[in-house]
């Protein structure tokens, strides 16, 4: 109990073999903080974060028995994070086509782009919800690539191994997605005093 | 947007530091004397710090998160002893299916099928009669 908080994988994986309950517990009390954060940023809702969480924490508890305990649990972790991530917007996601008309025969782009739409657009928000704007608004692949590299600060390599993807379709997917961010900060007048 | 001598990517790169040396001094160079691209980089610098800030990611943790892991654990290990009771029900079942092998030796046997078919025509011609009746 004293060391609660420095239980090493290794631990983890010691205990689950004496007491699988006790071990996933430990898994799952280590790494839901972790997990969650990269749900709830792809995913830009709690109850789909939530479900996302769910979901990895199955599969995890699913292949405890044959992880290798020379391993470390995190990078295996990250990896079914990312890979539920990706699959569970890409299941349920309704894509929306600009050109598309709405019931009165409007053409959606001319929806948003109404006097209503772009005057709240203007006000200045702050740059946290701004930048989270952004983010949402970018391709499933690139929003994901853009977090591993900025929130989570990982190597290209480690982006491409977690995503199963070259590196250079990796840097390809961050320098686009900067791209749009920045277009987008700048139309929501982020930076403007 | 950048001029056309420099793709935003480069500038990206050289940011990043991940930028090829001889490039490094192109777009050093460069920089010195187009203002577009000054400006497009120091774009870049504030989106990047906005993008490396932490505090842009903070998060807030759900009760939920707290309170749904002891239930994952109890479901998913309920759920494996389901799958090892489920064993014993299959073993049963396949013993009923080795057991009942032996029927085919039985006398008339080959017969079942036929008088089984004749049996089911019959009840179809019964059941349809009684439809159109209705």
């Amino acid at each position: 109990m004293v060391a609660y908080l420095e239980v090493s994988d290794l631990d983890i994986l010691k205990e689950y073999k004496k007491n699988n309950s006790r071990g996933l517990e430990l898994v799952y009390d280590r790494y839901r903080k972790y997990v969650y954060t990269i749900a709830f940023h792809y995913a830009s809702n709690k109850e789909d974060a939530l479900d996302i969480t769910q979901e990895v924490f199955i599969s995890v508890f699913k292949s405890m028995g044959s992880f290798k305990e020379q391993y470390s649990l995190i990078p295996w972790i990250k990896k079914i994070t990312v890979n539920k991530c990706l699959n569970f917007l890409r299941s349920r996601k309704v894509n929306i086509s600009l050109n598309e008309t709405t019931e009165s025969g409007d053409e959606l782009q001319n929806v948003f782009s109404s006097d209503e739409m772009t005057e709240s657009a203007i006000v200045c928000k702050d740059t946290k919800k701004a930048l989270e704007e952004a983010i949402k608004k970018l391709p499933d692949r690139e929003r994901m690539a853009i977090l591993l590299r900025h929130m989570k600060q990982m190597k290209y390599e480690e982006i491409a191994s977690s995503m199963k993807l070259p590196t250079g379709t990796v840097k390809t997917l961050i320098h686009n997605g900067r791209k749009s961010i920045k277009q987008n900060l700048i139309t929501q007048g982020a930076w403007e005093v | 947007m950048s001029c056309e001598k420099v793709e935003t990517s480069l500038l990206q790169d050289y940011l990043e530091k991940t930028i090829d040396p001889l490039e490094k001094i192109f777009i050093e160079s460069h920089l010195n004397t187009c203002k577009q691209c000054r400006r497009e980089l120091s774009e870049l610098k504030l989106m990047f710090w906005e993008l490396d800030n932490k505090g842009n990611y903070e998060t807030e943790y759900p009760k939920e998160l707290d309170t749904m892991g002891t239930d994952l654990i109890d479901t998913f290990l309920g759920k494996k002893l389901k799958s090892s009771t489920r064993k014993v029900v299959d073993m049963q079942v396949n013993t009923l299916k080795i057991s009942q092998k032996f029927l085919k030796y039985m006398p008339g046997a080959k017969q079942t099928p036929k008088i089984l078919k004749k049996a089911s025509k019959g009840l179809a011609k019964g059941v349809r009669k009684i439809l159109i009746a209705k």
